[in-house]
């Protein structure tokens, strides 16, 4: 917003009207507020002469509103909860075509209320999990997906390695922590439901730990 | 403090001296003060945006079950099976500075690559070692050459599955499958004008990989070339542009 520019300069000689003087006064516009009309909340930084911003002087949450939460109590997952789910990297897989299977993970999940539409939000995610999954052409193992209010976010898949072969099992070596960021952009205003959600054929899926933040930019 | 001449009754009027009413107006409330600032008085409307947009929307190449392989004869782009880069080209290339307009801050670069598998395709079994790394990195460039950017790079090794205690048949099966490797590779890098040299702009960042060996007791200083092959699927690349300044 620019400085406040009285928009009729008025000199001697000059006729004096009373529109003239009125639009001085005040012309309501909706960008560019040219006359007193600015002190009705137009009033911004431009109007500042130099002033150090310091944090009292803006309100909580208007610069950026960013959330996170976690867990930290392993969450025991059995491959009867996810009906006839075959990962996509075993062999005639389900996955792509029983989206609805993948569960939210508690503390993996967050429902927030945008309050204005975003340029973008910024959502950053780990999960740490261990299972008894086998190898081979069939392997058995979880795969973790983001959603954003019940649709998956593009490219954002980790497929969990099998821990189990021949019959030994190797979680030890084998078990990661699983983590990833995406920049969803244009998001309106209002509540949105983002989360982190697993589906496994593995017989037991144990997440141990996991996080989620998400972080949205204000500003005009 | 705004002060206005009062008017007194008798007074005679004319346009320089109702003129003069506003623009007292106009001079004392273009130029508030810090004291005229209350408490939580400022929202975001009245913010300048803390980012810039520099034309950069993220970047997500690779599809489930693709792999793109990459060999140890030094950095390479990292591109998926259809040719997409992991590379970002901002539209309106940005100068970094705090005293150039629009002022930014910094760069902050985020990328996160699914790795899936390293090996010798020619030593399955006997080519394994937690000394065979994959290497990633990020660049930046400034339309004649690409640099490294500070911070950014990472290995991961080809680690065991513990063979102290794992008998020969399975570890030789577990070898020859070669998923262990499988994980999730996540790069960060900060961008600020003391990498971009002045009157440079960053034209491009990207993400970049390469395998090798590293030399006994190097911890990756130093190592050679071998024969490694390296998969990798999904990656996915943003960029975010800090603003500081006034424009």
């Amino acid at each position: 917003m620019p400085n406040i520019t009285i928009p009729n300069n008025q000199a001697d000689g000059d006729v004096l009207s009373s529109q003239s003087f009125e639009e001085n006064l005040c012309v309501p516009l909706a960008s560019s507020p040219a006359s007193l009309e600015v002190i009705n909340g137009e009033l911004d930084d431009d109007n500042l002469e130099s002033v150090l911003l310091t944090r009292d002087l803006v309100q909580r949450g208007e610069l950026f509103q960013g959330e996170q939460v976690g867990f930290s109590v392993p969450l025991d997952y059995f491959s009867d909860l996810f009906g006839g789910f075959v990962n996509g990297d075993a062999a005639s897989p389900t996955e792509n075509d029983n989206l609805e299977e993948f569960r939210p993970i508690p503390g993996v999940a967050r429902t927030l209320h945008f309050r204005w539409d975003a340029p973008w939000v910024l959502v950053l995610f780990r999960i740490f999990c261990n299972h008894d999954g086998s190898h081979g052409a069939s392997a058995k193992t979880p795969v973790f997906r983001l959603f954003m209010d019940g649709t998956q976010v593009s490219g954002q898949r980790r497929p969990v390695p099998p821990h189990v072969y021949n019959s030994i099992r190797y979680s030890a070596a084998m078990q990661r922590e699983w983590s990833g960021h995406v920049m969803i952009e244009n998001v309106t205003r209002g509540w949105h439901d983002i989360y982190l959600a697993v589906a496994s054929d593995a017989p037991h899926t144990r997440l141990l730990n996991g996080a989620i933040a998400v972080i949205l930019p204000w500003g005009s | 403090m705004i002060s206005i001449v009062k008017i007194d009754d008798g007074d005679v009027l004319n346009a320089t001296s109702v003129y003069g009413k506003f623009s007292a107006f106009q001079s004392a409330i273009n130029e508030l003060d810090q004291k005229s600032i209350g408490p939580g008085a400022f929202q975001h409307q009245h913010m300048p945006a803390f980012m810039v947009d520099i034309g950069a929307a993220p970047k997500t190449i690779g599809t489930n079950g693709v792999v793109h392989t990459y060999d140890a004869s030094g950095w390479q782009q990292i591109a998926d099976s259809t040719g997409a880069q992991l590379r970002i080209n901002p539209s309106t290339p940005p100068h970094l500075g705090m005293s150039l307009t629009p002022g930014i801050w910094g760069l902050v670069i985020l990328a996160n690559i699914e790795v899936w598998k390293m090996y010798d395709a020619a030593n399955p079994v006997t080519n394994t070692s937690a000394q065979n790394l994959a290497l990633f990195r990020l660049e930046w460039y400034n339309g004649t050459t690409w640099a490294e950017i500070p911070s950014s790079p990472c290995s991961i090794s080809q680690d065991l599955a513990d063979p102290g205690t794992a008998p020969v048949l399975a570890i030789a099966t577990f070898l020859l499958d070669q998923p262990r490797m499988q994980k999730d590779v996540p790069l960060m890098g900060y961008l600020t004008d003391a990498d971009v040299p002045s009157g440079e702009t960053v034209q491009g960042v990207r993400a970049v990989c390469n395998c090798g060996t590293a030399a006994t007791g190097s911890h990756g200083s130093t190592w050679t070339a071998g024969q490694e092959t390296l998969e990798l699927k999904r990656a996915n690349m943003s960029i975010l542009a800090l603003h500081a300044g006034d424009s």
